[in-house]
């Protein structure tokens, strides 16, 4: 039901009188640009994440409405949903895994998100483009606050861009009967390059540094890389990125293993399809 | 601590200058506004500059931002009445822009 809905608001969009898409190349990383003040536009996220400890799988799906509210303020509302599936599983440590229970389970998590974005300077005008991003989700066990510093640069055949990523999640559990407050941190760093073999057709790579806090303390660390796939047409862009995790970079008891499977997976893919109005 | 506080201060300037410096195909110049004024009596300095920042906000918003000179006045003027549609400018607006495309087309092209 939930893609029919989506599928549904992108069909009409592409039925629409539509002019022409913001030119975003990463899946991941952002850039610096924001839609000129009363300019529209459209976002279908799907994110495939596979390969666990145990069995799990989790398709994230993300509906954003963008919208520039003057020439360098641009605000989003997304409407998010998580599904997951996952192998039923005690405790993994040391990357041992659990066979003592049977079964699969599942979960679906709905939150919305607002961002908002000012541009500072501009990748191609300026010597480097600068963006400052905020985007806060709210869901009912979750809220999320989440910053990033972005810098990029553009030439007519290649892009590059990097985030400075900080996120403060605070998450709500249920312990013997009590409601208790989880603090998260994460800090992350982006890094994309593109570069367009024509106008509308180009191939890069994304790297994605993960770092997960807890305290004062760095729990989990892994990076990630891998290619992305870009194309652009009238009104519209694709972008498609796979990202298998490289490297464990916090090997502790709980990660002994060169990949952290305990709190990231072995691999994800993004598929974003972007339409303006 | 002094020597520190040198250093940031250094690396400080170089971003804040990296980030307001515009690449030399879109830097407006003494000789572009002379131009201008040839082309239209009410040119100026500041309608030039007003005609950058659109063009980079209002264009560079949705696509690559092309140099002036990538493109010969003719073909300008071809182009910019379908983009003034898509980007839903204003008369103004697409005359602001047109006037500084066409001049930094017309004096970069000549450098060459």
């Amino acid at each position: 039901m939930k893609n029919i809905l989506f599928y549904s608001a992108a069909f009409i969009l592409i039925c629409s009188n539509i002019a022409n898409a913001q030119d975003r190349t990463f899946v991941r990383t952002y850039q610096s640009n924001t839609l000129p003040k009363g300019a529209k536009d459209i976002e279908l996220c799907h994110t495939f994440r596979t390969g666990r400890q145990y069995f799990y799988n989790r398709l994230d799906q993300r509906l954003e409405l963008e919208a520039g509210l003057t020439d360098k303020l641009q605000t989003s509302l997304y409407l998010n949903v998580e599904y997951s599936a996952e192998g039923a599983h005690l405790d993994t440590l040391g990357g041992i895994a659990d066979t003592l229970i049977d079964g699969i389970s599942s979960s679906t998590l709905f939150s919305v998100s607002s961002e908002w974005k000012l541009k500072l300077s501009d990748p191609v005008a300026n010597a480097v483009g600068s963006a400052l991003y905020v985007e806060l989700t709210f869901s009912p066990t979750e809220f999320e606050f989440e910053g990033k510093l972005i810098l990029d640069k553009k030439t007519e055949s290649n892009s590059v861009a990097l985030n400075l990523v900080g996120e403060y999640e605070v998450g709500l559990d249920v312990k013997k009967g009590k409601t208790i407050k989880e603090e998260e941190f994460k800090a992350e760093v982006d890094l994309a390059y593109m570069h367009m073999f024509k106008p509308n057709v180009g191939l890069g790579l994304e790297v994605v540094q993960k770092n997960v806090l807890v305290g004062n303390k760095l729990e989990h660390a892994a990076l990630f890389g891998g290619p992305s796939l870009f194309y652009s047409g009238d009104g519209f862009f694709i972008i498609l990125n796979a990202l298998p995790q490289w490297k464990n970079l916090q090997m502790n008891d709980e990660n002994p293993n060169s990949l952290n499977l305990s709190e990231f997976e072995k691999a994800e893919i993004r598929l974003l399809i972007g339409f303006s109005f | 601590m002094v020597h520190s506080n040198y250093k940031i201060l250094i690396i400080v300037s170089f971003c804040i200058s990296l980030i307001c410096c515009s690449p030399v195909g879109f830097k407006l110049t003494v000789e572009d506004v002379a131009l201008a004024k040839t082309k239209w009596d009410d040119s100026s300095s500041e309608l030039l500059d007003a005609g950058f920042n659109l063009y980079v906000a209002k264009c560079g918003g949705c696509h690559l931002l092309m140099t002036p000179n990538r493109y010969t006045e003719k073909r300008w003027l071809e182009i910019l009445p379908i983009m003034d549609k898509k980007a839903k400018l204003s008369l103004e607006q697409s005359n602001l822009i047109m006037k500084y495309v066409i001049t930094k087309s017309f004096t970069e092209q000549k450098k060459k």
